[in-house]
């Protein structure tokens, strides 16, 4: 690329170049393919096999569960509710990054979301996929689950509306296939491409299939572009709801603790920088390991550190706002359950809740810890923990104490608890480690996009 | 009045001990405790029970003369006329326990019987139960009994062991026979034949539990044997002195019944008893006392005797002083005794001295003489004469031991006695040395068993036809439900076999009734018991001279002491939970949590505070007890407990535990290896605590199932001041007097926190539901009254076939038990109030537990019944988290998968088996209520109040309980209801709780309610 | 060996400014029935291929209304006239509880109606099309930029067609056949 282009590139990108390097329309193309065409390096080999054993492991807990039943878990009265909804709340917060990036940053027109989008969104699916495991289990009747459905049935009867797990079911529901749509029909064009370099008939049938024959027409590329759109201005209100939705599991019941008007922002704020998060602990070393360093920039790692330092604050701010409502409403259940949550027998995990979500995120603002790769990469994992038992903390906190002391009780996880959390780590990387191998993590096409050479007029600019 | 509410604010509520202590002791000191049941009644027989019984009676008229009803188990072989598939008979029968025995209607399915309720007109049931009464249909069905006689551990035929068992011939000597105390007229008949033919053997009579002291006692006052009758609803003063008169009595449901009468507020004009007690365990009467006192047992004398001599001194001249050098007791106790003394005068002939039976027979005759010089006798305490009954003898048992040990018995009988658990340790061999041929007669394969040549199985008493008295006198006939269930034979059969003759149990009692014409027989048999002998016994006591009671007084002056001592004793009592260890192999009452300690499955070393600090121990430590008695030393080891209200320096240990049976079924989730301690050991025989105990800590440590505030849960200050805030909202209560000024005082907590005082004024998004159609059902329950025994928890257990989950899931936190028994205790941690609440499902109107389901599994029907579709559950659980009362169960386990099918035969079949993975709770029992819509619509006629009677109201003696339609403002319920003092519980979530709750009532003497806020007592002359 | 029949011709070129201006005079000199293929959306094509807005903004609409009413009538119809249960004795029809799932099926309509209406208007999935008879065209999707005239159009006469393209510029031209 010449000085000139270079300088150019300065005219619609506020910092450092989106892409890095000596990159045009054909190179882009050949980093990416080969990713998927050539062989798997070893250290993609040894992560499959390890999260793949994890898998097995969650495969196995659930069989035992199903069989002997939900008292393997730790769970008593009056705490009926244990990891398995925390895990649930959890995972579906992490998808909500992928969402944001590639819908709402699309709608701002945010360039430099185009090197992530792709896995970010590939992220979402597994993430929700992990999410969907757990309501489906936790049920002590797992074989009578589609009663939740609103099947017309035998009995005359129907689902109730009025309960928040039921929304859940639908929120949620529409969540998966909607990220599902959105992220296969980003795919297609870049399928193609796989399609037209496909060495073996086998590759060339499969890819083309999946193709749905693109032939990148640009009549296509005008509704394409449009749907697209239509798609990212639907997710962008779903991914605020869904989130929104899931907290009124907890802000519609009436128990201390969970009944609370706050909880839908500070869920989505909470969603998003766990998300956050779990993109860049993945980033970090999928761009080491395939060197796409100059794709996916220390710009792109800083700007991800910023949102995450953003949303952080506000989920502190959150904290902080549920203290002081509790303790002016007067109500004094709502305010013991509070001082409860900081002081009481579930204290420890309070403190690592705060120090892993509201402390360490504010490391971010000095622009050198936000560009020290190894910072950002501890940092998200912190976030990952912290956020975790950010639900851990609501969920088991509040249940253990509510109304009448005469119930209350203290919940101890159980073995299977611990093994089904780890498990559900397994499921998601084993997706997501198949996803990095068979097809392209970075959308070629959007990147080619905002290469200087797209735009036809480039070289008048001045 | 402003001083009063000072009193009011200045209570301190506090759950248990370590929200009483500061974090460092809190590592040291963790006490749990958890609910209890109530006891309920039904006033009336309902019309469908009376028809079942003509009914009953009817076919019985063509059956006399075999075995009947003649039912074989399920399936039918030939079905007997009066069995209705479907439809559940009643019978009437009478169970005895000790020397009083409970009439009973048992419900009856196809011939299977089910449920035990009181028989109305029965003076000692009064239509209520025991949980041990209730409880005992469980017995019946238990997997575990022998099932066919043995003879040196090889089963026998009944037939072959009739036809060749002859053990006694000649005169009898070297015979010896030990059975319990009995009240049924055949067996002592038989026994008394028995000791005719057999001139030289001897019987023994023993009871761990035993009323002998208290007879003998009122022996030496009065020269007759008798025993005392109270009556609580004539007296205003009650002063309870180690008398359980409210739970454990043998005669309790007939105390309740009386004391709740003058315990029931409804107006402000009401009048309410006072109950004073002083103990040295904590028992339900002391929970419900007004004044507890607690003492350590060495104590006892000198507290009835400056008593006495207070007594003397205000206005019983006639009394003789007791000569004490010093009083052993503190201002706070010298003020007390002159209050209490005051007031008993004060209401002559309306107050009753009640004190403990173990108590020795010189107090007994004192308190005669006391409750003599107050007017009492005849009138609020009336005496039974016991001359029928075969009563437990002391003496006797002490000098069989003897002959035993010196070898001098060659045929020992034990008839239903576990004698290896009692008396093991008191032997100088092990018995087979001792003793050539052991015939046991018991039901279960215990220690004794296995010792025994030949052991023959015994007849639960709803196989086998027998009669029994009651102490009052009143004669009832036991008539079986169903035959046996194994080759058991009743105990008369087996008399009338060692007699030489095999006669039906049937013919026995016959032959002992054969003055009363067959008419009369059979009406009895109907009514369950003779309406001529009621209160037959009753003797009226002529008055006795003080002065012919000299060395009453003289034996009490020896017996003072005269400085407080803290040595070390050892207090034994009887199990809330197994009696005197016959319910050993019961899991519904093992699995209730005692009243006090809210522990299941186990017993423990109970302890005070203070000696918990000065032994340095914490709750679930192993404690190794050592003492000794007439030269040897015996030791026990048992897990200690911390609870208040305890003297210092005093073990409380519960009998009846350790009991080691051999089993034939073996449950999943049930540790049938969960024993308990034997504390018999260090127990010297006869009396009632040991002296010089010796304690020393093993590093051993034993976990307790506990159910409230499990493994010592909210250890933190924190929690302490929480529950401090929240108990006045939760337990509402007044002092009587402060409720005559302020007879709306429920609502002086809402009003401080803004809320309205009507439902209807609570802000809602939704309109509220119509409810104005009948029937609506409610229920109401008085505070004041329930005494936190577990009787309507087991009939609850009984009615809907509420699974037995095991110690270890009780640890977990899974108990089923549909109601819970809240217990808090409040004030200072040395002597604290109490306050109990049984909480079930409520039915809330706006139910929070409905809204949550995603499949409209709990809904509400148009009757206002919370009801559960177990067959549309998946078991979110999600209902249980927004149970603001936390009255839901969930299944975690298929808890029911391994119950033996004869324990399944216990099962009401009108209620379903909850599966795994599904919640339950209360139902309202609504299969009775559909039983009673059906039966009155089948008389085309409405439903009238009393129709329905569920089964916790049914079973308790206090009439704690009322339900019936809402709607209907003449109905009990709604009567309820509408008194001032009736309260919702978390009103302001505007759940609208169809389950209310009346407030508490305490009725502390003017002049000591200082002493309960223990403020500083001044003294004034 | 029967006559192949003809698609029409692609000829290629280098650059999107380039593509962009031979769009522009293919419109110019009259052609309908054609197209330009480019490995992303190149801005200011529509205008020079002079195409009108696309349709799918509708599609989604009416896909929303669907899902939205859809949800709300079930909801209705299922807890007030099928199966009316009183729950927390609330009203059957809770309107409040039930905008919830309203919404939510809203956008699932919406989401649908998008996918199916963008490949209805692209007439996909379509396995093969005669475009990838040309090795060449496998560059479409990679760095090459084309534009393809239709047999079909009026105005498309094999040689005349294949000059015009030369003279705007085009490289590689080819027929392509079906």
């Amino acid at each position: 690329m010449t000085d000139t282009t270079a300088n150019k590139l300065q005219t619609y990108v506020d910092e450092a170049p989106l892409v890095e390097g000596d990159h045009n329309f054909s190179t882009i193309t050949d980093k990416i393919c080969s990713i998927v065409e050539s062989k798997p390096p070893r250290g993609w080999l040894i992560a499959f096999l390890f999260s793949f054993s994890l898998l097995l492991i969650l495969q196995g807990s659930i069989g035992y569960l199903i069989w002997e039943g939900t008292g393997i878990w730790g769970l008593n009265n009056p705490v009926g509710w244990g990891f398995a909804i925390v895990n649930f709340v959890f995972w579906v917060g992490i998808g909500h990054a992928g969402t944001l990036i590639s819908a709402v940053l699309y709608l701002f027109r945010q360039k430099w979301r185009t090197a992530i989008n792709r896995f970010a969104e590939a992220m979402t699916i597994f993430a929700v996929i992990c999410a969907l495991v757990f309501p489906g289990i936790h049920i002590g009747r797992v074989w009578v689950a589609y009663f939740m459905f609103p099947i017309p049935n035998q009995m005359g009867m129907w689902p109730n509306f009025r309960s928040p797990l039921l929304w859940d079911i639908f929120a949620v529901g529409t969540y998966f296939a909607v990220s599902l749509l959105f992220w296969y029909v980003g795919l297609i064009p870049d399928l193609a491409t796989l399609r037209d370099r496909a060495k073996s008939k086998v590759k060339r049938l499969v890819y083309g299939i999946l193709s749905m024959g693109w032939r990148s027409s640009h009549r296509h590329w005008q509704n394409y572009e449009l749907a697209y759109l239509m798609l990212a201005g639907l997710s962008t209100p779903l991914v605020l709801s869904v989130h929104s939705i899931v907290s009124t599991d907890f802000a519609v019941s009436l128990l201390p603790g969970w009944h609370t008007t706050i909880f839908p922002p500070y869920f989505v704020a909470g969603a998003i920088f766990s998300g956050f998060a779990m993109v860049m602990t993945l980033a970090i070393p999928a761009r080491k390991i395939y060197g796409l360093e100059s794709i996916i920039t220390i710009g792109h790692l800083d700007k991800m550190a910023k949102i995450m330092l953003v949303t952080g604050s506000m989920v502190g701010y959150a904290y902080a706002m549920e203290f002081f409502i509790a303790w002016y409403s007067g109500n004094t259940y709502e305010s013991f359950a509070f001082v409860n949550r900081a002081v009481g027998p579930y204290a420890w995990a309070y403190w690592i809740m705060i120090s892993c979500n509201v402390i360490i995120p504010q490391l971010f603002w000095s622009k050198t810890l936000r560009t020290s790769v190894p910072v950002l990469f501890i940092a998200s994992i912190f976030a990952n923990i912290g956020m975790w038992f950010e639900r851990f903390v609501i969920v088991i906190s509040s249940l253990s104490r509510d109304y009448l002391p005469s119930s209350w009780d203290y919940y101890t996880p159980s073995i299977w608890d611990i093994l089904m959390l780890i498990g559900s780590f397994g499921l998601f990387f084993t997706f997501f480690l198949l996803f990095l191998r068979f097809l392209p993590m970075i959308a070629m096409f959007e990147i080619k996009g905002i290469l200087p050479e797209a735009d036809p007029h480039h070289e008048e600019v001045h | 009045m402003p001083q009063i509410k000072n009193n009011k604010t200045e209570k301190t509520y506090w759950r248990s001990l370590q929200d009483k202590m500061d974090s460092k002791e809190i590592e040291s000191f963790i006490v749990n405790e958890f609910p209890a049941g109530t006891i309920e009644v039904s006033e009336t027989m309902t019309r469908k029970k009376f028809l079942s019984l003509m009914g009953a009676s009817m076919a019985m008229a063509g059956l006399v003369g075999c075995r009947k009803p003649i039912q074989k188990i399920l399936p039918y072989v030939n079905a007997p006329e009066d069995i209705i598939p479907g439809i559940s008979n009643y019978y009437a029968t009478t169970m005895s326990m000790g020397l009083n025995s409970f009439g009973i209607i048992v419900e009856s399915h196809e011939g299977r019987p089910t449920h035990i309720e009181g028989n109305q007109d029965h003076p000692a049931s009064k239509g209520s139960v025991t949980s041990y009464v209730q409880a005992s249909i469980l017995d019946l069905y238990d997997p575990d009994r022998l099932k066919s006689p043995m003879h040196n551990s090889k089963s026998v035929s009944l037939t072959n062991l009739k036809n060749n068992f002859t053990p006694l011939t000649g005169d009898g000597s070297g015979v010896a026979v030990l059975s319990g105390s009995f009240n049924s007229p055949t067996t002592k008949r038989l026994y008394d034949k028995f000791n005719k033919k057999f001139s030289k053997s001897t019987w023994t009579t023993f009871d761990l539990k035993s009323q002998e002291n208290q007879i003998s006692g009122l022996a030496y006052s009065t020269k007759k044997e008798v025993l005392p009758i109270y009556h609580f609803d004539k007296s205003n003063i009650i002063l309870s002195i180690e008398s359980d008169f409210l739970g454990n009595d043998q005669n309790s449901i007939h105390n309740q019944k009386t004391f709740s009468k003058s315990r029931k507020i409804k107006t402000k004009k009401d009048k309410m008893n006072r109950l004073y007690c002083v103990e040295s365990t904590l028992t339900n009467t002391g929970m419900m006392a007004d004044h507890r006192y607690k003492i350590r047992p060495d104590e006892v004398y000198n507290f009835i005797a400056e008593l006495n001599n207070t007594l003397a001194q205000n206005g019983l001249y006639k009394l003789k002083k007791i000569n004490i050098k010093k009083s052993i007791f503190d201002k706070k106790y010298q003020k007390f005794i002159k209050v209490l003394a005051r007031d008993l005068i004060k209401n002559k002939s309306k107050s009753i001295i009640a004190i403990g039976d173990e108590l020795p027979s010189e107090l007994h005759s004192l308190v005669f003489i006391l409750n003599q010089e107050l007017k009492n006798n005849n009138n609020s305490v009336t005496y039974h004469s016991t001359d029928d009954f075969v009563k437990s003898d002391l003496e006797s048992t002490k000098k069989l031991i003897e002959k035993i040990n010196s070898g001098n018995v060659d045929d020992l009988f034990i008839l239903d006695v576990d004698f290896i658990h009692l008396f093991s340790h008191l032997l100088n061999d092990k018995i087979t040395n001792l003793v050539k041929n052991i015939y046991y007669f018991g039901s279960h394969k215990d220690l004794t068993s296995k010792i025994s040549t030949w052991m023959i199985p015994k007849s639960h008493y709803l196989e086998a036809w027998g009669d029994a008295k009651s102490i009052d006198g009143t004669t009832s006939i036991v008539q079986p439900l169903i035959s046996p269930l194994y080759n058991s034979i009743s105990i008369n059969e087996f008399l009338s076999l060692l007699l030489g003759n095999d006669i039906s149990d049937y013919d026995l009692v016959k032959e002992t009734w054969s003055s009363k014409s067959s008419l009369v027989f059979k009406k009895t048999i109907h009514d369950g018991y003779l309406k001529s002998s009621i209160s037959s016994n009753s003797v009226s006591i002529p008055r006795v001279s003080v002065e012919s009671q000299q060395n009453i007084f003289s034996t009490i002056e020896e017996h003072l002491s005269n400085k407080k001592t803290n040595n070390l004793i050892a207090r034994f009592t009887i199990s809330n939970q197994l009696y005197d260890g016959r319910y050993t192999n019961n899991y519904w009452l093992r699995e209730a949590p005692d009243t006090i300690t809210k522990i299941s499955w186990e017993n423990v070393a109970l302890i005070s505070i203070k000696t918990a600090k000065d032994y340095s121990l914490k709750n679930s430590d192993i404690i190794e007890l050592k003492s000794k008695i007439n030269g040897k030393e015996f030791k026990i080891e048992a897990p200690v407990w911390v609870l208040p209200g305890l003297p210092n320096d005093t073990i409380i240990l519960e009998m009846g535990y350790g009991r080691e049976l051999e089993r034939d079924v073996d449950r999943n989730y049930i540790d049938e290896d969960i024993l308990g301690v034997n504390v018999l050991p260090i127990k010297e025989i006869g009396s009632y605590y040991s002296n010089n105990i010796l304690l020393s800590k093993t590093q051993k440590i034993h976990k307790v199932a506990c159910t409230q505030d499990h493994h010592g849960l909210d250890l933190e200050k924190l929690a302490a001041n929480e529950i401090e805030g929240r108990l006045p909202e939760i337990i509402r209560e007044s002092n009587i007097e402060d409720y005559r000024l302020n007879d709306d005082f429920v609502l002086d907590y809402d009003r401080k926190k803004h809320i309205p005082d009507n439902d209807s004024d609570l802000p809602s998004m939704y309109p509220s539901h119509d409810y104005s159609k009948g029937p609506q059902w409610g229920m109401n329950i008085d505070l004041n009254v329930c005494t936190g025994c577990n009787a309507c928890s087991i009939a609850c257990q009984s009615e809907n076939n509420i699974p037995v989950v095991g110690k270890q899931q009780v640890m977990d936190g899974r108990e089923m038990s549909w109601i819970r028994m809240d217990r808090y205790f409040k004030g200072d941690v040395e002597n604290p109030e109490f306050a109990l609440q049984p909480v079930a499902c409520l039915h809330c109107e706006n139910a929070p537990c409905e809204q949550v389901c995603p499949v409209a599994a709990t809904t509400h029907d148009k009757e206002g019944l919370n009801g559960m579709a177990y067959n549309r559950c998946i078991g979110t659980r999600y209902c249980a988290n927004n149970c603001p009362y936390k009255v839901r169960r969930f299944n975690f386990y298929n808890y029911t998968y391994d119950t033996p099918e004869v324990v399944q035969m216990a099962n009401n079949p009108d209620v379903s088996i909850r599966f795994r993975g599904v919640m339950e709770k209360c139902t309202f029992c609504v299969q009775r209520i559909s039983e009673a819509k059906i039966t009155a619509k089948n008389e085309k006629r409405e439903l009238a109040d009393g129709d329905v009677k569920v089964a916790c109201q049914t079973a308790c003696a206090m009439d704690a309980i009322t339900f019936g339609d809402i709607i209907d403002k003449n109905s009990k319920v709604s009567q309820a209801k509408s008194l001032n003092h009736d309260y919702s519980l978390l009103k302001e979530l505007n759940t609208k709780p169809r389950t209310t709750y009346l407030a508490k009532f305490r009725n502390p003497h003017p002049d000591l309610v200082k002493d309960n806020n223990n403020k500083e007592i001044i003294e004034h002359h | 060996m029967t006559p192949k029949l003809i698609y029409g011709i692609l000829a290629e070129f280098k650059d999107t400014k380039s593509i962009l201006k031979a769009a522009e005079s293919v419109k110019i000199e009259g052609y309908i029935n054609f197209d330009c293929h480019t490995p992303f959306p190149v801005h200011g094509l529509d205008d020079a291929m002079g195409l009108k807005r696309s349709i799918i903004g509708y599609i989604v609409g009416f896909g929303c209304v669907m899902g939205a009413s859809g949800g709300l009538l079930l909801q209705w119809w299922s807890s007030s006239i099928e199966f009316p249960i009183v729950i927390s004795g609330k009203p059957f029809f809770s309107w409040q509880a039930y905008m919830i799932i309203t919404f939510v099926l809203m956008i699932l309509g919406g989401a649908f109606a998008a996918l199916i209406g963008m490949f209805h208007l692209n007439r996909m999935p379509a396995y093969h099309h005669p475009l990838f008879n040309s090795k060449n065209f496998q560059k479409a999707t990679d760095d090459a930029f084309f534009v393809s005239i239709e047999f079909k159009d009026p105005m498309f006469d094999l040689d005349d067609t294949k000059n015009f393209l030369v003279s705007i510029g085009g490289k590689n031209i080819e027929v392509i056949e079906e």
